[in-house]
């Protein structure tokens, strides 16, 4: 296996492309009780309209696919990989992003066993009639369970209004009315685009020894055959802008305070591969430098009451797309909003002079992902096959540690633009009271 | 390592090199009552956003960014008839910062003296909490509370909790306290609630890391932390249980409101205390009823009749009773209730596979095996210890699983009494 060593924070990393073209990478920790693994393939809820095996038309899919996929995958004729699983005491579990779908176990004993039945769970897919009505029910509560949560309403409404055009408009689960529509066809045949191996990563952290888990994959993975490796056909994803933003919506709900949340667009190139960690880490510092508690601005708003604890901001970068938040909950949404695009129209200059500012917080970024080091499922979750050429914490120590103050300011200009703004403002109720 | 730092305030070092960081908790423990739980939440929210020293909260996050991104939070939990307001601090190892910028252990010793100035220096004038930051943390802890609300399987289970302690206030608001008691409270008052912590709360002190092998003799560990002047209290030891009489008949209470998904929450008094010969056969029993996703709970309410996305119990072996929550269909609700009171049944008839036992049996046993994985996990567990004065080996809970048999998991089952059940009726599905 290909060894990559970290020394600095006594870690190594070993990659390997199998035959049929799964990526496996293992970090061994020492010391370890547990042994975590996730196994990723590169499709997610925004991958809804695609060309199948066999044919030569693109098909747009029912919503929330690539969600019922996930929970489908678990059932299988006469057993259910949550028990197999069981067996050894191993918890699973699974979740659905717009890029990525991932497959999990963690287990203190028994790892080569367990991954034998996340490799068997995932490569053999079992779908019926009736299993596949059987989960509508519980996926519509799920659904359900989100439509009654406003944070989330709040979020998910906001990237709507930055992305109509885009499947990223659509709840990752679909809707009630379109997961019922889906069928066993519909499944396989998103299945066999999109789980081949070639398609997927597997990652295996904790208590265990690098060439072990490479023979225990092999082995598995000699006993299938696979359809051959054929090019993925993906409807291509509308070419960001800031033509089709809807740049408000404010509407009332059962809460006890106004929430709202400020997005700002990406419209500009991420720049390809490695360089784009640069760009990543270097708008997450910019951000940190102008709203995190740290900041004059936020000791001011904070002081005069415009925001609170729940402010926060965040930068998301995935497939096909990138976009920052700005959101908290406030009784004075006007305001906030003034303020925040005050800030964000003089970013800029309040980046400029600010060495000090910079130093303190690749400060405090540092430390925060070095203790992130400790969990293994942090490191596991935040290794991404898919993004920049591959990425893990240990290579973003490495690029925040050269990041320059010219390199934010960079970042930020190219990145943060008036015209890619969106605002959307939840009330309460007029009639709400509190309890 | 275990120490006594002063009468009634303990030390437990955990040495280990298995973290890139060093964690450390204070709890600061005392009997719970319906006034001090309100009280000690606000105290916990002033305490961590100022001190003489850091005299804003953005001062304060300043010095912890200059620590490297160490992360500080004081939050308030209720354990049994105990109120706990607790300290977390975790900071890196400095081995694995860049040495030209750090004195080995300097890091460890600057996190002790900022812990040093939370706990002992207050923003104090006159004789009470300074007004501005006061009131500011007043207003901001109500309306955080409020906005708890908002998240409706919190809200289910806290209108639960009220309903069941209805006769036993200061359980039923829970570590929060009774919210609408603090828009009255005041800085002196507050500054009283902080002077009564220091002089009379049981005190524990939890250490994780990699802190045998500084070179540095003045960042011992144990010296740094006697150094903090604590004055000695009458040591208590106790189990912190809660005994609530069983009720002869079932409160049941049904609220209706705009949601898309009802919640369906129940309580069971199930009188088994984690020192009871039984408690590890109740863990079991939670297990198979709800408490895992190889449960019956599971199986039956969400997999077999596909009418919940999550359907589980818990059980508390310091109050005696099993939980369970539910999100359905509002229609559905009386279906599911008998769904659930069928799970029961069978496991008091004994009625439950070998294989679903000895899968929660594993699974029960890895979980405790994982938890060593996680510094904040074997720390809670260090201070739990020192509230309870009840230790247990990982090998020896590890045993007292392997022990409990089928039989004692029917027979265990059987003490479970229904007592309450909250319905949030959800009229927009």
């Amino acid at each position: 296996m290909q060894k990559q060593s970290y020394e600095q924070f006594n870690e190594a990393i070993y990659h390997e492309t199998l035959p049929n073209g799964l990526k496996l990478h293992v970090l061994p920790k020492a010391g370890f009780h547990k042994t975590f693994a996730v196994m990723t393939t590169n499709y997610g809820s925004v991958d809804n309209t695609f060309v199948p095996r066999n044919e030569t038309e693109m098909r747009r899919f029912p919503d929330g696919i690539a969600h019922f996929l996930e929970h489908k995958l678990f059932e299988k004729k006469d057993y259910d990989a949550f028990e197999l699983f069981g067996q050894y005491g191993a918890s699973a579990n699974a979740f659905t992003t717009f890029t990525n779908t991932s497959y999990l176990f963690s287990t203190a004993d028994h790892v080569h066993e367990n991954l034998d039945i996340l490799l068997d769970f995932v490569q053999q897919p079992y779908f019926t009639d009736k299993t596949v009505n059987k989960e509508k029910g519980i996926i519509g509560q799920e659904i359900k369970m989100y439509d009654d949560d406003p944070d989330w309403r709040l979020y998910f409404g906001l990237i709507g209004q930055m992305y109509p055009n885009d499947p990223m408009h659509i709840d990752i689960a679909g809707t009630v009315e379109s997961i019922d529509q889906i069928t066993p066809d519909d499944l396989m045949a998103a299945y066999n685009v999109f789980y081949h191996p070639s398609n997927m990563s597997l990652f295996v952290v904790g208590d265990v020894e690098a060439e072990a888990v490479k023979t225990w994959v092999s082995d598995n993975q000699a006993t299938k055959t696979f359809l051959p490796i054929e090019p993925i056909i993906r409807q291509p994803r509308p070419v960001p802008t800031t033509a089709d933003l809807i740049a408000r919506n404010e509407s009332t709900a059962k809460i006890e305070r106004s929430k709202i949340s400020i997005g700002i667009k990406g419209v500009d190139d991420v720049p390809a591969g490695k360089a784009g960690m640069t760009y990543d880490s270097a708008l997450s510092v910019g951000f940190d430098m102008l709203f995190d508690d740290g900041a004059d601005d936020y000791d001011r708003l904070y002081n005069t009451g415009i925001i609170d604890d729940s402010f926060s901001t965040a930068f998301d970068i995935s497939r096909g797309s990138h976009f920052a938040t700005i959101s908290g909950d406030t009784d004075q949404p006007e305001v906030f909003e003034r303020e925040v695009k005050q800030i964000l129209a003089h970013s800029d200059q309040m980046l400029a002079d600010n060495q000090a500012g910079f130093e303190l917080v690749k400060r405090e970024t540092l430390g925060r992902m070095i203790s992130a080091m400790n969990s293994i499922e942090a490191v596991a979750n935040d290794y991404d096959d898919f993004l920049f050429a591959g990425s893990n914490v240990f290579d973003e120590v490495q690029v925040l540690e050269r990041l320059t103050l010219n390199e934010v300011r960079q970042a930020m200009q190219q990145f943060v633009n008036e015209q890619a703004m969106v605002v959307r403002i939840m009330r309460p109720e007029a009639s709400n009271q509190k309890d | 390592m275990q120490a006594t730092l002063s009468q009634g305030v303990t030390l437990d070092v955990i040495a280990t090199e298995q973290f890139k960081t060093t964690g450390i908790m204070i709890d600061f423990v005392a009997p719970i009552t319906a006034e001090n739980a309100s009280r000690r939440t606000l105290l916990a929210q002033i305490l961590e956003t100022s001190s003489a020293k850091y005299q804003t909260a953005q001062q304060l996050s300043q010095e912890l960014s200059r620590m490297f991104g160490a992360s500080f939070g004081i939050n308030v939990l209720k354990v049994g008839n105990q109120h706990v307001l607790r300290i977390e601090y975790n900071m890196v190892n400095d081995r694995f910062l860049d040495q030209a910028t750090v004195v080995d252990g300097q890091l460890l010793k600057d996190g002790i003296d900022f812990l040093r100035e939370i706990i002992f220096n207050p923003l104090i004038h006159d004789g009470q909490f300074d007004e501005a930051t006061f009131s500011r943390q007043r207003t901001n802890l109500i309306a955080s509370v409020h906005s708890l609300n908002d998240d409706k399987q919190y809200y289910a289970n806290a209108k639960l909790q009220q309903l069941y302690y209805a006769d036993m206030p200061e359980q039923g608001f829970g570590a929060l306290g009774n919210i609408d008691q603090v828009a009255q409270l005041t800085p002196a008052e507050i500054y009283q609630t902080y002077q009564e912590m220091l002089a009379n709360d049981q005190i524990h002190v939890a250490v994780i890391g990699d802190v045998a092998t500084t070179d540095v003799a003045t960042t011992d560990v144990e010296t740094l932390f006697k150094a903090f002047p604590f004055i000695d209290r009458k040591p208590v030891v106790g189990l912190p249980l809660v005994a609530q009489p069983a009720l002869t008949d079932i409160r049941q209470v049904t609220e209706e409101a705009a949601l898309m998904q009802s919640k369906l929450n129940m309580m069971y008094q199930l009188p088994v205390m984690m020192n009871d010969p039984d408690y590890y056969a109740a863990v079991v029993f939670n297990g198979i009823f709800g408490g895992t996703p190889l449960s019956m709970l599971f199986t039956n309410v969400r997999e077999k009749a596909s009418l919940a996305y999550y359907a589980s119990s818990s059980f508390s072996g310091v109050s005696g009773s099993v939980a369970v929550q539910t999100g359905i269909e509002g229609q559905n609700e009386a279906q599911v209730i008998e769904i659930i009171d069928q799970q029961l049944q069978a496991i008091v008839a004994g009625d439950f596979s070998q294989t679903t036992f000895n899968n929660v049996k594993a699974s029960l046993a890895n979980g405790r095996k994982a938890a060593q994985d996680s510094p904040r996990q074997r720390l809670s567990r260090a201070l739990f210890a020192r509230i309870s004065g009840q230790r247990r080996t990982l090998t020896e809970s590890l045993d007292h699983l392997e022990a409990v048999s089928a039989s004692d998991v029917a027979q265990v089952a059987t003490k479970l009494k229904k007592q309450t059940i909250f319905f949030l009726n959800g009229t927009n599905a």
